[in-house]
């Protein structure tokens, strides 16, 4: 095997080696949630060679904890038009109306198939799945399984895998994506369990690693969402798409911040400020509480801000005691499990307090509606992605759709490309395996200068503090050259741990890398968009600016930084209009 | 607060230790979040899963004061109060631990009857070989309808509800004397899964379920000790599944006379 001297496989000082058995696969999925899988049997049906490369277990993945429903219209009176109108303007108008139409007119078959595979829905009184109202939809378009969505629906993905005998690498954190040109040619892994690194040569790899929502405090995000497959190929490339726009779920529990489901007020709960008003009233009077998401976030935070939290504090009452004991077993026994759990209350006697958090992220890595990124064979899916179908805001509903509709294109692309692809060079990857084992082994010589733990609090702070919910020009400029400094921070630093059998600080560390990074494109891409749209909302400019900001964000990985450029929304189905509810 | 929790370095030591964490006061309220304050602040050395923090996931089991519980799930001051064990006791639950004080310390030790890898990181290989076992996949008794999903009574999905519910987090396969003792025991949740197949309608194999595990490694190897119903922390209640299997079985001559033998 071809190789450099400069770059040793082991190093003489104990560390990481570098395995020197080359792992190939056709096609390689990195991330076991439900975008990932969904591709994995997409590709695997057409014919191609698969691997799951994710850092924790399958069903440990963070799609696991998706609990309202997943849009589709599966009924004679609803239409794939509505959903697709409901969801352009929910996105302010910024989503792509091309990919939005693809993603309503695919919804039924992806829901049903999932049906088909085993996934039990809750059942409308007919045995068809049952559906529920949630934020921003025209018609009771949410197909649901209990508040547990996600959790069956990833269960069945990975029992259907599992059935299909699809290749799984569990505990496998990617540390380089390689592209040579503009070419992917693979991926170079540190096995977390035995503490080796890999290079995994593919014709295609496709990105499904989910979202970010640890770079923020107060996220509902599980802790291993730190962004790291779309952060990776920015860094290799592959440009991100309009990472300004951040969700903030209106409804997350206080204390904890754990998910409180939008299927809470679809299911008819109502929003309570601390004098006892049903504020809603005043800020979105047709809707109600089930305004999109943006919206009631920031009815919430401004209750919050001015006053008329509940005693004062920072939260204000989601209630649900009206509904009634048996109603809500059947539909929010998870919800109320969780209450019970982590809040001491039961939301069948007493109102839950609830804060916005963060929640989700719109952009992503920019890719077109069969999931291609600008790196040839490089592809992705999910959360990690940005097809663009949720522009500036999210419906709730259509994240867990995303991950069918656009996990299933992205798989079959995937397998479609890879005959074509060319030989893989097994030098290139021989180097990139040399060079990450070097900068793991650098990293474990640094001395700490700071704990990267300590760093990654700071990070959340100051993105939660200088980017949430309400963003204003000076307050950002000074969130980013805090994010600047924790980066330049992190790079000199290194961990307390050197072992090389699960060795969490060093995953951490990286992590961190991931983190960072994107934070410095959500942060620049929010100062530089002077107008509010969606979830990014400026007190300085808080209008839409349709003549100078109808458009994508695009940040490439530059020297000293992001490199910012604009791409056209493709529009021709909906008319831009006010965004009124 | 004091943490004790049992360290285990492959390379370096040769059998499990116990190291002392002192947190300030109780830093979040959970386990799961003490452990995280050592981890984050005090010696990053120390290893243990996670992922959702919200007992959804599954990832964070382990035995806490002698009882197997997900860490995030549970609150360092339930703890600390000292609710006693009801389990039937074997193994790691029942051996003493040196210096451990019950009245000031929780005790943090991997989930039993797993190898160890790293401190509390198990090896779940078996577990997850079990439930390849079982095939928990959908087998249709028919093909799907084409453009519509299969109609299914109210009361079949709620009949599911309990069982789908399971997150696979091991508690139980790590209370269970059997899995213990029986090398080859597929354990409650594998049998769990199977029963979640053998009562959905839309599934044609139903007593070839039966059939299957009708062994000493299936539902014949549980001897009905309930650890696992005790344990689970989504009241999925395995060895209820289990004893179900177990009567179903029973129901049909064929499989009496042909025990072990299909």
């Amino acid at each position: 095997m071809a190789g450099s001297d400069d770059f040793p496989l082991s190093s003489s000082t104990g560390g990481f080696e570098g395995a020197r058995e080359l792992l190939a696969h056709e096609v390689v999925v990195i991330g076991g949630g439900l975008a990932g899988l969904r591709a994995a049997l997409a590709a695997a049906n057409a014919g191609a060679e698969v691997a799951v490369f994710t850092k924790v277990h399958p069903i440990r993945s963070h799609s696991v904890a998706a609990q309202g429903g997943i849009n589709a219209a599966l009924r004679e009176d609803d239409s794939v038009e509505s959903h697709a109108f409901d969801t352009v303007k929910g996105s302010d108008y910024l989503a792509d109306q091309d990919a939005v139409m693809l993603l309503a007119s695919e919804a039924p078959d992806r829901v049903r198939e999932m049906e088909h595979w085993g996934t039990v829905f809750s059942r409308a009184e007919d045995g068809r799945i049952a559906q529920r109202p949630f934020g921003g939809a025209g018609y009771p378009r949410t197909a649901y399984a209990q508040d547990r969505t996600g959790h069956n629906l990833l269960h069945t993905l990975f029992e259907t895998a599992l059935g299909q005998g699809i290749r799984v690498y569990e505990e496998y954190f990617i540390t380089r994506i390689v592209v040579s040109g503009d070419r992917c040619l693979g991926v170079v892994a540190l096995n977390i369990r035995e503490g080796q690194l890999h290079s995994i040569q593919a014709r295609s790899v496709v990105i499904a690693t989910g979202g970010y929502g640890r770079i923020f405090d107060r996220s509902t995000n599980a802790v291993i969402n730190t962004g790291d497959g779309a952060s990776l190929a920015y860094r290799a490339g592959a440009p991100i798409e309009d990472m300004e726009f951040v969700q903030f779920h209106p409804t997350t529990l206080y204390g904890t911040n754990i998910l409180m489901s939008e299927g809470i007020r679809g299911e008819g709960g109502l929003l309570w400020n601390g004098e006892g008003e049903r504020f809603m009233e005043r800020y979105a009077p047709k809707a109600m509480e089930l305004a999109p998401r943006d919206i009631v976030a920031r009815s919430i935070q401004t209750e919050i801000d001015e006053g008329r939290g509940i005693d004062g504090k920072p939260f204000v009452h989601l209630d649900i005691t009206h509904l009634g004991a048996e109603h809500v077993k059947e539909r929010l026994p998870g919800i109320r499990e969780i209450c019970i759990n982590f809040a001491g209350i039961d939301p069948i006697e007493k109102p839950i307090p609830i804060q916005p958090g963060q929640h989700y992220s719109m952009g992503g890595l920019a890719c077109d509606s069969d999931g291609a990124t600008e790196v040839t064979g490089l592809l992705t899916a999910g959360e990690a992605a940005c097809v663009s179908v949720h522009g500036a805001n999210r419906l709730g509903g259509n994240s867990l759709l995303e991950t069918l509709v656009f996990g299933r294109r992205a798989g079959v692309a995937a397998a479609s490309q890879a005959p074509t692809a060319p030989e893989p060079d097994e030098a290139l990857m021989d180097v990139a395996l040399r060079e990450e084992v070097a900068r793991m082994n650098g990293i474990l010589m640094r001395p700490v200068e700071e704990r990267h733990a300590d760093l990654k609090e700071r990070l959340q702070k100051v993105m939660f503090e200088h980017f949430g919910v309400f963003r204003n020009g000076p307050v950002m400029k000074e969130g980013l050259e805090m994010v600047q400094k924790i980066k330049a921070a992190l790079e000199i630093t290194g961990i307390d741990y050197h072992g090389s059998v699960f060795n969490q600080a060093l995953v951490g560390y990286l992590e961190m890398e991931s983190m960072v990074e994107l934070a410095e494109v959500i942060a620049m891409g929010a100062i530089a968009r002077e107008e509010s749209r969606g979830s990014h909302s400026r007190i300085d400019f808080p209008d839409r600016d349709d003549e100078r900001w109808l458009k994508h964000t695009f940040a490439y990985v530059g020297e000293d930084g992001p490199i910012i450029e604009y791409r056209e929304v493709t529009l021709g189905h909906f008319e831009v209009k006010e965004r009124v509810y | 607060m004091r943490l004790r929790v049992q360290r285990f370095e492959p390379g370096r030591d040769t059998s499990p230790r116990y190291q002392v964490y002192e947190l300030e006061d109780p830093p979040g309220q959970t386990v799961l979040g003490a452990l995280f304050e050592v981890q984050d602040r005090q010696d990053g050395s120390i290893a243990f899963r996670y992922s959702c923090r919200g007992a959804v996931c599954g990832s964070c089991a382990m035995l806490i004061n002698k009882v197997p519980r997900l860490a995030c799930k549970t609150q360092v001051s339930d703890v600390m109060e000292g609710a006693t064990s009801n389990l039937q006791t074997f193994g790691t639950i029942d051996q003493d631990v040196e210096d451990w004080d019950p009245e000031t310390e929780i005790l943090v030790e991997p989930l039993p009857n797993f190898p160890v890898i790293r401190d509390l990181v198990v090896d779940m290989t078996r577990f997850w070989n079990a439930l390849e076992e079982v095939e928990p996949w959908m087998v249709p008794a028919e093909d799907p309808p084409e453009g519509l999903e299969r109609p299914m009574e109210h009361g079949d999905v709620v009949k599911l509800e309990r069982l789908v519910g399971c997150i696979l987090c091991a508690l139980c396969s790590g209370s269970c004397p059997i899995v213990h003792d029986e090398p080859d025991f597929l354990g409650p949740a594998a049998l769990a899964k199977a029963r979640r197949f053998y009562e959905d309608p839309r599934d044609v194999r139903r007593d070839g379920i039966l059939e299957m595990l009708y062994t000493e490694e299936g539902f014949e190897g549980c001897d009905l000790i309930y650890n696992c119903v005790k344990v689970c922390p989504r009241n999925v209640a395995p060895g209820g599944a289990i004893r179900k299997l177990k009567k179903d079985a029973a129901k049909l001559p064929a499989l009496e006379r042909g025990r072990n033998g299909i």
